[in-house]
């Protein structure tokens, strides 16, 4: 099941690459023709169980909460498709000039906000810039994405009063201008949700995230999904938006019911699906693997097992100087057997990259990366050679020094935590294991950098381009492991600063061998993240619980 | 009269406001950084996260920070920091759950706890007493949230009778009692699980106390009926310590609803309350904790009123 599924994307994203070779010349995309749904799938409601965003605003908190849920009721300018490849969304088709530095994106005639309103260009220049704001402060990540295009750092700075680099050329196009080459432009940059002007235009930017639009009451985009209302700590009631550009949505409507992660949480989730209260759960607030028996013999709900979004991994600070030198890192690599983790732990359900780069991004991902694993002998070998022997106790020891080690971390490690420091006592290293709560963990040990080892869980199955989370290794002030190499961040500049697939993948995959040996981190696995739901509701299959919940417009029930 | 019901609201200002600087010192103390849950702290750079520290106040010194969250629970102006609703609010959004739940959980427990209590305490040692002290050592072992779980299992997920979830059902607005009432049954009967015994062993003491009292063997010397000594005499009297422990029960019924609401999924201010501490909210929790502390003194001061309901001797002292 698990290297399969991953050999089989590679392979498919190979002859994708084959099919659209290098091509940095003008170019545009055309949209796929939509089938409309027939008529017979229409109808029904879904309460969907899903831990419910901060806001549904989308340009003020970029959580994955809030990141799984507005696309059903906003559009970007493009969307991801299957492969996370950029599809049109509100612009139908777009021009890259030459140089790649200007896009010109025509944005679809036919669209029309919840309230009737007409969308234009005047919305994606409003909402770009409303990212950037300089009051927008928990957007400013998502600025980031817009810090290439001529005068944005300006206007977020507060020093201009426009991004000079958006152009209005009409009604329904829009042009950038770049100050460099920005590969995931169309990736990430465009596929931001649009908000509409008219709505916004005369609420301080300050003030939006106290808006009632931002919190359900008056919340209007472009998406398949219309809101209805948002009870906090309850449910957000969206109704079918029957004007939506590409068709109304199957269901009527979608109400996403509140829930969190708590063991007693998910036990009553479980019931709510088995009596029929809820009729999908998927995400963060997926079936547990625990009870995905329990709900495959249940006569009225399916399961199916998608790739999951978080990969699991254990980051050493590398300014600790136990860990500066690479024979360390790499004898834990050693010491530390993956497959139990894989068959004790996640039954199997598994997908490993021996890196950060999510499967969804396939053609990224090199398969011929190295991985030092479940080698004790090994371990204790490199061990060796930097000093350290076992002692009478079984511990690693040198000059009197026990190899002794906190091992912190939050969600997630208290699964997979006890698993590790067991094997990796087999090694001599004594860890001593500190299972925090989110908060505990990540302001004063992680961001703080007072962390020795780290476990850590992070959603790169939700970024639409591998350039977030491998460009985060070389950021200033987002290093929070200190690894550093002067090959790796020319690659990633290069890779940033190239439109061409092809020449993108085989930067990436020379970084993935340089990482892979130098271990800043150990990759331990993706588990499969279990969407259970009704038998006879109809989800179409993708990759990622993220692309099955942004296609929920296609959803539909049968025989109902 | 008058003045001694003002003196007693009074005296609860400096207790309120002595809560309310333990709960911010508490804050402090606890380890994390609400600037955190702001955005994804994985890609929050170093600056980002000064950014955000400054726009939510965090860089104020101490007493600064304090005075602004106090002044903005008066005012009604406090925000929460992830969601930047007023936090008054949000209270006012989530107390009819929270106070639904308690109210019928409390009404459970004394219409269960009371009569067993004097069942009890009418024949110490006999069945009902041992019956009653075997159940709450029962009851005191078993967790509430174990207790909710198979209760959801047995009666929604096996018999299909209530729902699992929910403080109305799906679709539904506003509070019609009609709409509420299966889906408060089982959070009711799990509200009120650790009160009852209590409440019956403080009514069975009080039961046996008073039975030995002289006026209860005049009142039976007198000829009355069992019933009507227990009626007029017993229970009324003993009423009185019974009364003061509802009103020390509040705090745990509180307490109770808080993981009830987080399991059966309830919109209540006990659930508001654990998410914005899991979170570092800070005004949240600030402006929930000191909306416990005053329903606490409030019921404290209803009980004491109630006092001299039960017992006029009371109020004319």
């Amino acid at each position: 099941m698990l290297r399969g599924r991953l050999i089989l994307g590679i392979v498919a994203t190979a002859l994708f690459l084959g099919a659209c070779g290098g091509d940095d010349a003008t170019s545009t995309t055309v949209p796929a023709a939509d089938t409309p749904e027939p008529t017979s799938k229409v109808g029904g409601t879904v309460v969907m169980s899903l831990n419910h965003p901060q806001s549904l605003n989308p340009i003020l908190n970029p959580v994955s909460t809030t990141i799984f849920t507005v696309p059903l009721f906003f559009n970007g300018l493009t969307r991801p498709g299957d492969d996370m490849e950029p599809l049109p969304d509100l612009a139908e088709r777009w021009e890259i000039s030459n140089n790649g530095l200007t896009y010109t994106f025509f944005l679809r005639d036919d669209v029309t906000w919840h309230d009737g309103e007409p969308f234009t260009a005047d919305d994606v220049r409003f909402s770009w810039e409303a990212t950037c704001h300089p009051d927008n402060r928990t957007g400013a990540q998502i600025c980031g994405f817009f810090n290439r295009v001529k005068g944005a750092p300006e206007y977020k700075a507060g020093t201009a009063t426009e991004i000079t680099g958006i152009t209005i050329l009409d009604d329904h196009t829009v042009q950038v201008e770049m100050t460099e080459v920005y590969a995931p432009f169309l990736t990430i940059s465009a596929g931001q949700m649009i908000l509409p002007e008219h709505v916004w235009r005369d609420v301080p930017v300050s003030e939006m995230s106290a808006h009632p639009a931002s919190r359900g009451t008056g919340t209007i985009g472009t998406g398949p999904f219309v809101v209805q209302s948002w009870t906090a700590n309850e449910s957000i009631v969206m109704e079918a938006n029957l004007d939506y550009y590409e068709g109304r949505p199957n269901l009527d409507g979608l109400t996403l019911r509140a829930t969190g992660n708590a063991p007693a949480q998910t036990a009553a989730r479980v019931s709510q699906l088995k009596v029929g209260e809820v009729q999908a759960m998927g995400l963060y607030a997926s079936l547990p693997q625990d009870n995905v028996a329990e709900i495959q013999s249940d006569p009225n709900n399916q399961v199916r097992s998608v790739v999951g979004l978080a990969n699991q991994y254990v980051e050493f600070n590398l300014r600790n100087p136990m860990f500066q030198d690479v024979r360390i890192r790499q004898a834990i690599s050693y010491a530390t057997n993956r497959q139990e983790l894989w068959d004790g732990l996640w039954g199997g359900n598994v997908t490993f990259v021996n890196g950060p780069i999510h499967p969804a991004h396939a053609w990224a991902i090199n398969p011929a990366t190295p991985l030092f694993d479940n080698d004790v002998a090994k371990a204790l070998e490199l061990f060796a050679e930097v000093g350290w022997t076992l002692g009478s106790d079984g511990i690693l020891q040198k000059d009197g020094e026990k190899f002794s080690i906190p091992f912190q971390g939050c969600c997630g490690i208290a699964t997979y935590g006890p698993v590790l420091q067991q094997q990796w006592k087999r090694a001599g290293i004594d860890v001593q294991l500190e299972s925090l709560d989110f908060g505990s963990f990540w302001g004063p040990i992680y961001l703080a950098r007072n962390h020795v080892i780290a476990g850590l869980n992070l959603p790169y199955g939700l970024y639409t381009d591998p350039e977030y989370p491998m460009g985060g290794y070389f950021t200033p002030g987002l290093n929070r492991s200190g690894w550093d190499s002067i090959r790796g961040k020319e690659l990633i500049r290069q890779a940033t600063a190239t439109l061409d697939r092809g020449e993108r993948q085989k930067l990436y995959f020379e970084l993935q061998i340089i990482m892979a040996n130098d271990v800043p981190n150990l990759w331990l696995g993706i588990p499969d993240e279990h969407w259970a739901y009704a038998n006879d509701l109809v989800i179409p299959e993708k990759k990622t619980g993220y692309l099955t919940i942004r296609t929920a417009k296609d959803w539909y029930y049968q025989n109902r | 009269m008058t003045s001694y019901w003002i003196g007693r609201i009074l005296q609860a200002i400096p207790l309120w406001i002595g809560a309310s600087i333990l709960v911010f010192v508490v804050l402090q103390l606890a380890p994390g950084d609400p600037a955190t849950i702001l955005a994804d702290p994985s890609f929050l750079t170093d600056q980002q996260l000064v950014d955000l520290r400054e726009s939510i106040g965090l860089n104020d010194p101490l007493p600064v920070q304090y005075v602004k969250m106090m002044s903005g629970i008066f005012t009604g102006e406090l925000r929460s920091f992830r969601t930047q609703e007023s936090t008054m609010s949000m209270i006012l959004d989530a107390m009819p759950t929270t106070f639904s739940v308690a109210f019928v959980g409390m009404v459970v427990a004394v219409l269960v706890g009371l009569p067993l209590g004097v069942a009890a305490g009418r024949r110490p040692g006999s069945f009902i007493d041992r019956v009653l002290s075997a159940g709450i050592v029962t009851v005191i072992s078993l967790p509430a949230f174990v207790l909710a779980i198979l209760l959801i299992r047995l009666f929604a997920v096996e018999l299909s009778l209530l729902p699992a979830s929910g403080i109305r059902p799906n679709g539904a607005t506003g509070y019609n009692p009609i709409e509420m009432m299966p889906h408060l049954v089982l959070p009711a009967v799990v509200t009120s699980f650790p009160l009852i015994p209590i409440l019956a062993r403080y009514t069975r003491d009080a039961v046996q106390d008073t039975l030995a009292e002289d006026f209860v063997r005049t009142a039976y010397a007198k000829g009355l009926a069992e019933r009507a000594v227990l009626m007029r005499h017993v229970v009324r009297n003993a009423l009185v310590p019974v009364v003061s422990v509802v009103g020390i029960l509040t705090p745990l019924l509180l307490g109770g609803t808080v993981i009830v609401e987080w399991i059966f999924e309830l919109p209540g201010i006990g659930r508001i309350t654990v998410q914005a501490a899991l979170q570092r909210d800070y005004p949240v929790v600030m402006s929930t904790v000191l909306f416990s502390a005053v329903l606490v003194i409030a019921a404290n001061l209803i009980v004491d009123f109630l006092y001299g309901v039960v017992d006029p001797r009371i109020r004319l002292r």
